[in-house]
């Protein structure tokens, strides 16, 4: 049970209470980790990730900067913007088909070689929108935040955000039907 | 349900892919967590100013031979470290067996050992910040070596009660003495640490032992008076050192028959570093110091009369005068004689 609030963190890790910012280590980390390794698919990247967030926190701190309050918002931003660098820098990975399952149990494995093909073709689309489409819409539907939780993230308004989420979500149909279809077509030549 | 809501529906389906991912290596998560850790830490060295003083002909002799001249801290001598060398070389035997006594309680062979070195840590700093880290490590030992004893059914000594309140009065005492923008700081600070220990302390169960429950009471009514100096110092940090002078003036000097060098200022129980003399206070005969643990009540009921650091009527709510204090003890401890005696006390 969190015995402080946001504000009580925020007040002991201005003062670089150690214990302050332990707390918020604990509290955040895992939840940045995991956003970060659902658009990254890649646990080093996505460790990477997580630690220049908080990096970057401490900078912004020693520098007198940094939150006053919604400190959550706060470092999902800096994780988003970091991600979103490195989309810039480096290329989508190539969706890997892996035709040569090893032994053991088939239909477990293909089963999950499907979900991580499925995961990769959902962070192809995603790496598509816009970085404000792509925070809104991951925050809303994968990391399930309420809309005010994602407006207080962005700095927006909440109409904002809604607008962000359909513009959003239309994309992400165009992009994913079209990759649908595309494959559909594979296979009707792949059967002829 | 329209055509476009189904759709989008779908969407949302595919996004829920991303639902199921691989957990977090558990040694990466400790990892990382440790290097952010010593990242703040040498953040904060930077921060704040530790006073230089130079130091007196031995100490600087002493610290010589173990500290680096090079004004890069190497990072090969850590000040623990300096004082496993020390206490070997002073006490024989093994550094280890210092080392060993850092998690020792009040009840175990070692504990002298852990008040010898943590006293031998803040006399090799001359830092008023590391000292100010120090005491707040100090202080919350303490409190939890007290959470531990009670939670094993053991009452924990007035010794060990009054060198607490010592810990906690030093951080003010440290942060009064700063200049402002770092005594707020300092002061942020113990409100926290403080705000942890009493939540610990109301959420401590002292049914095993009857007297543990008195002890606990006393323990919580010393943090809420602690944190409404801090919330004033916060307010007003001159009327913090104002307070701090004028409660230090009125202290005893340190009580040495424990061995322990700490200073036993006014204690929690009402008695001096456990000499056993009950009653009021020994070293200002006459009118007890409200909230000083002697005379009646913890100064939230008995009326010993008015806040002494305002003249007039007592601040409602400082726990000073009648009626109800900030903390719901019905009425405070009374100081008994010979309350060092008797059962089983650590």
């Amino acid at each position: 049970m969190k015995t402080f609030n946001e504000i009580d963190l925020l007040a002991g890790a201005r003062a670089f209470d150690m214990r302050s910012l332990a707390d918020i280590y604990d509290n955040y980390s895992p939840g940045l980790y995991s956003y970060a390794l659902r658009l990254l698919g890649d646990d080093c990247q996505a460790e990477d990730c997580v630690s220049e967030t908080f990096s970057r926190f401490l900078a912004a701190l020693r520098n007198g900067k940094g939150p006053q309050d919604h400190l959550q918002a706060y470092l999902f931003r800096i994780a988003h913007n970091w991600i979103t660098d490195r989309y810039r820098r480096e290329p989508p990975p190539p969706v890997e088909l892996d035709e040569n399952v090893p032994g053991g149990d088939h239909v477990k494995t293909e089963a999950h070689v499907e979900r991580r093909q499925e995961q990769e073709q959902v962070r192809l689309a995603l790496r598509q929108l816009t970085p404000d489409q792509r925070q809104v819409v991951v925050l809303r539907f994968v990391e399930d935040w309420d809309t005010q939780a994602i407006a207080e993230a962005l700095i927006r308004p909440v109409g904002a955000i809604k607008a962000l989420q359909h513009r959003a979500l239309e994309a992400l149909r165009r992009l994913m039907l079209t990759e649908k279809n595309s494959r559909a077509k594979d296979r009707l030549y792949e059967s002829e | 349900m329209s055509l476009n809501d189904r759709v989008n529906d779908e969407v949302v389906k595919k996004l829920a892919a991303l639902h199921q991912v691989s957990p977090r290596s558990p040694e990466k998560a400790v990892i990382g967590r440790a290097e952010f850790l010593k990242e703040a830490q040498s953040i904060a060295r930077t921060v704040s100013k530790p006073e230089e003083r130079r130091p007196n002909r031995w100490m600087g002799a002493l610290q010589s031979l173990f500290v680096n001249s090079r004004k890069e801290h190497s990072p090969m001598v850590s000040p623990l470290a300096m004082i496993l060398i020390v206490m070997s070389l002073l006490f024989g035997g093994s550094g280890l067996t210092v080392a060993g006594a850092q998690s020792s309680l009040p009840d175990q062979p070692l504990y002298g050992l852990k008040l010898l070195s943590e006293e031998a840590r803040l006399i090799l700093t001359s830092s008023a910040e590391t000292k100010l880290q120090l005491q707040l490590e100090f202080a919350d030992r303490r409190s939890s070596e007290i959470q531990n004893l009670i939670e094993g059914g053991l009452l924990p000594s007035d010794l060990t009660q009054n060198r607490y309140q010592a810990h906690v009065e030093q951080t003010l005492q440290l942060a009064s003495d700063m200049p402002e923008e770092q005594a707020i700081q300092a002061m942020e600070q113990i409100r926290l640490r403080l705000r942890h220990q009493q939540q610990a302390f109301l959420n401590l169960n002292p049914n095993t032992n009857p007297q543990c429950g008195a002890v606990v009471a006393r323990i919580r009514q010393m943090l809420q008076q602690h944190l409404q100096w801090v919330e004033e110092g916060l307010a007003d940090p001159v009327r913090l050192r104002a307070r701090m002078r004028q409660h230090l003036w009125q202290q005893p000097q340190p009580d040495t028959n424990d061995g322990a060098t700490i200073p036993s200022p006014v204690s929690i129980t009402g008695m001096p570093g456990g000499s056993g003399m009950g009653g009021g206070n020994p070293w200002t005969p006459g009118t007890p110091t409200p909230g000083g643990g002697y005379g009646p009540g913890m100064g939230n009921s008995g009326g010993m009369g008015g806040n002494p650091w305002t003249e007039g009527t007592p601040t409602p709510g400082s726990s000073y005068g009648p009626g109800p204090g900030p903390m719901t003890t019905q009425s405070g401890p009374q100081p008994t004689p010979g309350m060092g005696g008797g059962g089983n006390h650590h």
